[in-house]
Protein backbone atom coordinates (compact mmCIF):
# COMPACT_ATOMS: atom_id res chain seq x y z
CA UNK A 1 0.00 0.00 0.00
CA UNK A 2 1.22 3.51 -0.81
CA UNK A 3 2.51 5.55 2.13
CA UNK A 4 2.10 9.22 3.03
CA UNK A 5 4.64 11.48 1.31
CA UNK A 6 5.19 13.36 4.60
CA UNK A 7 4.61 10.56 7.12
CA UNK A 8 6.08 7.33 5.68
CA UNK A 9 4.72 5.31 8.61
CA UNK A 10 1.13 6.04 7.63
CA UNK A 11 -0.96 4.63 4.80
CA UNK A 12 -1.95 6.98 2.01
CA UNK A 13 -5.64 7.81 1.57
CA UNK A 14 -5.43 10.51 -1.08
CA UNK A 15 -3.15 11.71 -3.88
CA UNK A 16 -2.64 15.37 -4.82
CA UNK A 17 -0.30 16.41 -7.64
CA UNK A 18 1.23 12.92 -7.72
CA UNK A 19 2.00 12.95 -3.97
CA UNK A 20 0.33 10.58 -1.51
CA UNK A 21 -1.06 11.84 1.79
CA UNK A 22 -2.40 10.13 4.93
CA UNK A 23 -5.78 10.73 6.57
CA UNK A 24 -4.34 13.30 9.02
CA UNK A 25 -2.80 15.25 6.14
CA UNK A 26 -6.08 15.08 4.21
CA UNK A 27 -7.98 16.37 7.25
CA UNK A 28 -5.40 19.13 7.77
CA UNK A 29 -5.56 20.19 4.14
CA UNK A 30 -9.36 20.32 4.23
CA UNK A 31 -9.40 22.32 7.49
CA UNK A 32 -6.87 24.82 6.08
CA UNK A 33 -8.90 25.13 2.86
CA UNK A 34 -12.02 25.83 4.95
CA UNK A 35 -10.08 28.62 6.66
CA UNK A 36 -9.16 30.03 3.22
CA UNK A 37 -12.85 30.06 2.28
CA UNK A 38 -13.67 31.87 5.51
CA UNK A 39 -10.87 34.44 5.65
CA UNK A 40 -9.64 34.78 2.07
CA UNK A 41 -12.79 34.27 0.06
CA UNK A 42 -11.47 35.82 -3.17
CA UNK A 43 -8.88 33.04 -3.58
CA UNK A 44 -9.57 30.61 -6.44
CA UNK A 45 -9.11 27.69 -6.35
CA UNK A 46 -9.31 27.45 -2.56
CA UNK A 47 -8.68 23.76 -1.88
CA UNK A 48 -4.98 23.91 -2.78
CA UNK A 49 -4.15 27.33 -1.26
CA UNK A 50 -2.66 25.58 1.78
CA UNK A 51 0.81 24.70 3.01
CA UNK A 52 2.37 22.12 5.33
CA UNK A 53 3.86 23.51 8.54
CA UNK A 54 5.30 20.36 10.13
CA UNK A 55 3.86 17.64 12.35
CA UNK A 56 0.22 17.30 11.35
CA UNK A 57 -0.19 21.04 10.82
CA UNK A 58 -1.55 22.56 7.61
CA UNK A 59 -2.28 26.28 7.24
CA UNK A 60 -3.63 28.64 4.56
CA UNK A 61 -0.92 30.17 2.36
CA UNK A 62 -0.06 33.81 3.04
CA UNK A 63 -0.95 36.66 0.69
CA UNK A 64 -3.53 37.32 -1.98
CA UNK A 65 -4.62 34.88 -4.68
CA UNK A 66 -3.91 36.84 -7.90
CA UNK A 67 -0.67 35.06 -8.87
CA UNK A 68 -2.02 31.67 -7.76
CA UNK A 69 -5.08 32.04 -10.02
CA UNK A 70 -2.98 33.01 -13.06
CA UNK A 71 -0.54 30.15 -12.34
CA UNK A 72 -3.46 27.69 -12.34
CA UNK A 73 -4.88 29.05 -15.59
CA UNK A 74 -1.52 28.74 -17.38
CA UNK A 75 -0.17 25.74 -15.43
CA UNK A 76 2.84 27.67 -14.12
CA UNK A 77 5.02 26.07 -11.44
CA UNK A 78 8.08 28.32 -11.28
CA UNK A 79 9.75 29.34 -8.00
CA UNK A 80 10.71 27.41 -4.90
CA UNK A 81 8.53 24.54 -3.69
CA UNK A 82 7.83 26.54 -0.53
CA UNK A 83 6.25 29.19 -2.76
CA UNK A 84 3.84 26.83 -4.48
CA UNK A 85 0.35 25.67 -3.60
CA UNK A 86 -0.56 22.10 -2.72
CA UNK A 87 -0.99 21.35 -6.44
CA UNK A 88 2.44 22.78 -7.21
CA UNK A 89 1.48 26.10 -8.79
CA UNK A 90 3.26 29.41 -8.13
CA UNK A 91 1.79 31.88 -5.65
CA UNK A 92 4.09 34.94 -6.06
CA UNK A 93 3.81 37.52 -8.85
CA UNK A 94 7.57 37.56 -9.65
CA UNK A 95 7.60 33.76 -9.92
CA UNK A 96 4.69 33.69 -12.39
CA UNK A 97 6.38 36.12 -14.81
CA UNK A 98 9.87 34.70 -14.26
CA UNK A 99 11.65 34.24 -17.62
CA UNK A 100 8.74 35.65 -19.62
CA UNK A 101 9.55 38.55 -21.98
CA UNK A 102 7.42 41.69 -22.01
CA UNK A 103 4.99 42.10 -24.90
CA UNK A 104 4.28 45.45 -26.59
CA UNK A 105 0.70 46.57 -26.11
CA UNK A 106 0.06 46.34 -29.87
CA UNK A 107 0.95 42.65 -29.78
CA UNK A 108 -1.10 41.70 -26.71
CA UNK A 109 -3.25 38.59 -27.16
CA UNK A 110 -5.72 36.62 -25.07
CA UNK A 111 -4.00 34.64 -22.28
CA UNK A 112 -1.02 37.01 -22.04
CA UNK A 113 -0.20 37.86 -18.43
CA UNK A 114 -0.66 41.40 -17.14
CA UNK A 115 1.05 42.69 -13.98
CA UNK A 116 1.06 46.21 -12.55
CA UNK A 117 4.31 48.21 -12.44
CA UNK A 118 4.96 47.45 -8.76
CA UNK A 119 4.34 43.71 -9.29
CA UNK A 120 1.79 43.67 -6.49
CA UNK A 121 -1.10 42.39 -8.63
CA UNK A 122 -1.65 40.43 -11.83
CA UNK A 123 -4.24 38.94 -14.15
CA UNK A 124 -4.79 37.43 -17.58
CA UNK A 125 -5.78 39.13 -20.82
CA UNK A 126 -9.26 37.79 -21.56
CA UNK A 127 -10.25 39.98 -24.51
CA UNK A 128 -8.44 42.24 -26.99
CA UNK A 129 -10.23 44.58 -29.35
CA UNK A 130 -8.04 46.56 -31.72
CA UNK A 131 -9.14 50.03 -32.97
CA UNK A 132 -11.71 50.02 -30.22
CA UNK A 133 -14.19 52.89 -30.35
CA UNK A 134 -16.78 54.18 -27.93
CA UNK A 135 -19.00 51.18 -28.71
CA UNK A 136 -16.29 48.68 -27.71
CA UNK A 137 -17.66 45.42 -26.42
CA UNK A 138 -17.07 44.10 -22.95
CA UNK A 139 -16.50 40.50 -22.01
CA UNK A 140 -18.22 39.70 -18.74
CA UNK A 141 -15.73 36.89 -18.07
CA UNK A 142 -15.93 34.96 -14.83
CA UNK A 143 -17.25 37.81 -12.72
CA UNK A 144 -18.33 41.44 -13.15
CA UNK A 145 -16.99 43.90 -15.68
CA UNK A 146 -16.58 47.57 -16.33
CA UNK A 147 -16.70 49.28 -19.72
CA UNK A 148 -13.76 51.08 -21.24
CA UNK A 149 -15.67 54.13 -22.51
CA UNK A 150 -14.34 57.41 -21.16
CA UNK A 151 -10.81 56.07 -20.75
CA UNK A 152 -8.19 58.59 -19.69
CA UNK A 153 -5.33 56.27 -20.61
CA UNK A 154 -2.87 56.96 -23.43
CA UNK A 155 -3.60 56.75 -27.15
CA UNK A 156 -2.24 53.19 -27.38
CA UNK A 157 -4.42 51.91 -24.59
CA UNK A 158 -7.48 53.63 -26.11
CA UNK A 159 -6.77 52.21 -29.58
CA UNK A 160 -6.48 48.69 -28.19
CA UNK A 161 -9.17 47.83 -25.71
CA UNK A 162 -7.99 45.12 -23.36
CA UNK A 163 -9.97 43.24 -20.74
CA UNK A 164 -8.11 41.72 -17.80
CA UNK A 165 -9.58 38.84 -15.81
CA UNK A 166 -8.03 38.64 -12.36
CA UNK A 167 -8.47 37.16 -8.91
CA UNK A 168 -9.42 40.37 -7.16
CA UNK A 169 -9.07 40.72 -3.40
CA UNK A 170 -10.72 44.14 -3.66
CA UNK A 171 -13.83 42.74 -5.37
CA UNK A 172 -13.85 39.38 -3.62
CA UNK A 173 -13.37 36.88 -6.46
CA UNK A 174 -12.45 36.46 -10.11
CA UNK A 175 -13.56 39.53 -12.06
CA UNK A 176 -12.97 41.04 -15.49
CA UNK A 177 -12.06 44.72 -15.71
CA UNK A 178 -10.91 47.16 -18.35
CA UNK A 179 -7.17 47.75 -18.62
CA UNK A 180 -7.46 51.45 -19.48
CA UNK A 181 -10.07 52.47 -16.95
CA UNK A 182 -9.92 50.10 -13.98
CA UNK A 183 -6.14 49.61 -14.10
CA UNK A 184 -5.43 53.11 -15.45
CA UNK A 185 -3.46 51.65 -18.39
CA UNK A 186 -0.45 50.90 -16.18
CA UNK A 187 1.66 47.78 -15.99
CA UNK A 188 3.19 45.38 -18.48
CA UNK A 189 2.18 42.31 -20.47
CA UNK A 190 4.16 39.07 -20.50
CA UNK A 191 4.03 35.90 -22.61
CA UNK B 1 39.81 -19.92 26.00
CA UNK B 2 36.11 -19.59 26.60
CA UNK B 3 36.91 -17.18 29.44
CA UNK B 4 38.99 -14.91 27.15
CA UNK B 5 36.35 -15.07 24.46
CA UNK B 6 33.74 -13.88 26.99
CA UNK B 7 36.07 -11.12 28.26
CA UNK B 8 36.66 -9.91 24.70
CA UNK B 9 32.91 -9.96 23.99
CA UNK B 10 32.23 -8.04 27.20
CA UNK B 11 34.89 -5.48 26.30
CA UNK B 12 33.41 -5.16 22.84
CA UNK B 13 29.93 -4.59 24.24
CA UNK B 14 31.32 -2.05 26.73
CA UNK B 15 33.01 -0.17 23.91
CA UNK B 16 29.76 -0.02 21.91
CA UNK B 17 27.82 1.28 24.93
CA UNK B 18 30.56 3.86 25.60
CA UNK B 19 30.54 5.04 22.00
CA UNK B 20 26.74 5.32 21.84
CA UNK B 21 26.58 7.18 25.15
CA UNK B 22 29.28 9.58 24.08
CA UNK B 23 27.55 10.23 20.72
CA UNK B 24 24.18 10.75 22.37
CA UNK B 25 25.72 13.20 24.86
CA UNK B 26 27.33 15.18 22.05
CA UNK B 27 24.07 15.28 20.08
CA UNK B 28 22.12 16.29 23.16
CA UNK B 29 24.50 19.04 24.12
CA UNK B 30 24.52 20.34 20.56
CA UNK B 31 20.70 20.56 20.49
CA UNK B 32 20.42 22.29 23.86
CA UNK B 33 23.25 24.65 23.02
CA UNK B 34 21.88 25.62 19.64
CA UNK B 35 18.22 26.05 20.61
CA UNK B 36 18.54 29.21 22.72
CA UNK B 37 21.14 30.60 20.37
CA UNK B 38 18.81 30.15 17.36
CA UNK B 39 15.80 31.72 19.03
CA UNK B 40 17.78 34.71 20.29
CA UNK B 41 19.65 35.23 17.01
CA UNK B 42 16.66 35.08 14.65
CA UNK B 43 14.27 37.99 14.72
CA UNK B 44 11.22 36.56 12.96
CA UNK B 45 9.84 39.98 12.06
CA UNK B 46 13.11 41.08 10.45
CA UNK B 47 13.39 37.70 8.74
CA UNK B 48 9.82 37.91 7.44
CA UNK B 49 9.91 41.49 6.13
CA UNK B 50 13.39 41.12 4.64
CA UNK B 51 12.13 38.34 2.36
CA UNK B 52 8.50 39.27 1.70
CA UNK B 53 6.77 40.66 -1.38
CA UNK B 54 3.72 42.83 -1.04
CA UNK B 55 0.63 41.66 -2.95
CA UNK B 56 -2.27 44.10 -2.99
CA UNK B 57 -4.56 45.67 -5.53
CA UNK B 58 -6.23 48.92 -4.51
CA UNK B 59 -5.26 52.35 -3.19
CA UNK B 60 -7.34 51.66 -0.08
CA UNK B 61 -5.42 48.46 0.60
CA UNK B 62 -2.11 50.28 0.11
CA UNK B 63 -3.16 52.98 2.59
CA UNK B 64 -4.05 50.37 5.19
CA UNK B 65 -0.71 48.56 4.76
CA UNK B 66 1.12 51.89 5.19
CA UNK B 67 -0.90 52.60 8.33
CA UNK B 68 0.01 49.19 9.75
CA UNK B 69 3.73 49.60 8.95
CA UNK B 70 3.66 53.05 10.57
CA UNK B 71 1.98 51.63 13.66
CA UNK B 72 4.70 48.97 13.93
CA UNK B 73 7.28 51.76 14.08
CA UNK B 74 5.40 53.93 16.54
CA UNK B 75 3.37 51.73 18.90
CA UNK B 76 4.30 49.26 21.61
CA UNK B 77 3.61 45.55 21.22
CA UNK B 78 0.79 45.90 23.74
CA UNK B 79 -0.80 48.72 21.72
CA UNK B 80 -0.29 46.80 18.47
CA UNK B 81 -2.23 43.82 19.83
CA UNK B 82 -5.27 46.07 20.18
CA UNK B 83 -5.05 47.69 16.73
CA UNK B 84 -7.63 46.73 14.10
CA UNK B 85 -7.46 47.30 10.35
CA UNK B 86 -9.83 47.33 7.38
CA UNK B 87 -10.17 44.13 5.33
CA UNK B 88 -9.66 43.71 1.57
CA UNK B 89 -12.92 45.48 0.75
CA UNK B 90 -12.47 48.29 3.27
CA UNK B 91 -14.63 46.80 6.04
CA UNK B 92 -13.44 48.69 9.10
CA UNK B 93 -11.78 47.06 12.14
CA UNK B 94 -11.97 43.59 10.59
CA UNK B 95 -8.38 42.39 11.00
CA UNK B 96 -5.69 42.30 13.66
CA UNK B 97 -2.19 43.42 12.69
CA UNK B 98 -1.00 39.86 12.06
CA UNK B 99 -4.15 39.18 9.99
CA UNK B 100 -3.26 42.13 7.77
CA UNK B 101 0.38 41.09 7.39
CA UNK B 102 -0.59 37.53 6.49
CA UNK B 103 -3.10 38.77 3.87
CA UNK B 104 -0.81 41.16 2.02
CA UNK B 105 2.75 39.85 2.40
CA UNK B 106 4.16 36.73 0.75
CA UNK B 107 7.52 35.59 2.12
CA UNK B 108 9.88 34.28 -0.56
CA UNK B 109 11.34 31.77 1.88
CA UNK B 110 9.82 29.95 4.86
CA UNK B 111 9.93 31.67 8.26
CA UNK B 112 9.49 28.57 10.46
CA UNK B 113 9.23 30.41 13.79
CA UNK B 114 6.52 32.82 12.59
CA UNK B 115 3.75 32.85 15.18
CA UNK B 116 1.66 35.59 16.72
CA UNK B 117 3.65 35.44 19.97
CA UNK B 118 7.05 35.53 18.22
CA UNK B 119 5.81 38.44 16.09
CA UNK B 120 4.88 40.57 19.11
CA UNK B 121 8.08 39.48 20.90
CA UNK B 122 10.30 40.77 18.08
CA UNK B 123 8.42 43.62 16.39
CA UNK B 124 9.92 46.44 18.47
CA UNK B 125 13.53 45.25 18.24
CA UNK B 126 15.95 47.35 16.14
CA UNK B 127 16.51 44.77 13.36
CA UNK B 128 12.74 44.39 12.92
CA UNK B 129 12.26 48.15 12.85
CA UNK B 130 14.90 48.45 10.10
CA UNK B 131 13.15 45.85 7.96
CA UNK B 132 9.77 47.53 8.54
CA UNK B 133 11.25 50.91 7.53
CA UNK B 134 12.54 49.37 4.28
CA UNK B 135 9.08 47.96 3.49
CA UNK B 136 7.51 51.35 4.22
CA UNK B 137 9.98 53.19 1.99
CA UNK B 138 9.28 50.74 -0.88
CA UNK B 139 5.50 50.79 -0.69
CA UNK B 140 5.35 54.58 -0.49
CA UNK B 141 7.04 54.79 -3.91
CA UNK B 142 4.78 52.33 -5.76
CA UNK B 143 1.37 52.69 -7.40
CA UNK B 144 -1.47 50.28 -6.68
CA UNK B 145 -3.04 48.35 -9.56
CA UNK B 146 -6.43 50.08 -9.13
Amino acid sequence: MAKCFLHPGRDSVTTVAAKNYCQKCKDGQQAAAAEVALKNKHVEPKSCFVTYRGGDSWLPLLGTGCAHWVAHQLDISTGAASNQCLEGHSIRVPDVIQGKPKIAIDDVAVNDIWANDALTHMGLVSKVQKNAGADAGVDAGAGGSDAGAGSDAGVKAAAVQIQITHDSSGQGGVFTNDFATYFHGQGSFYR
Amino acid sequence: MAFWRSVTAANFLFLIVLTLTSHSCRTGSKQTASAPSDSSATNVVAEFFSHADRQYETAGQKAEIIRALGDMLNKSAQQLRLQRYADYQGGKDAWSLTDLIERYFVPSQPVPDWTESSFYRDVSKPEAQDAIRRQLASIEKESPAH
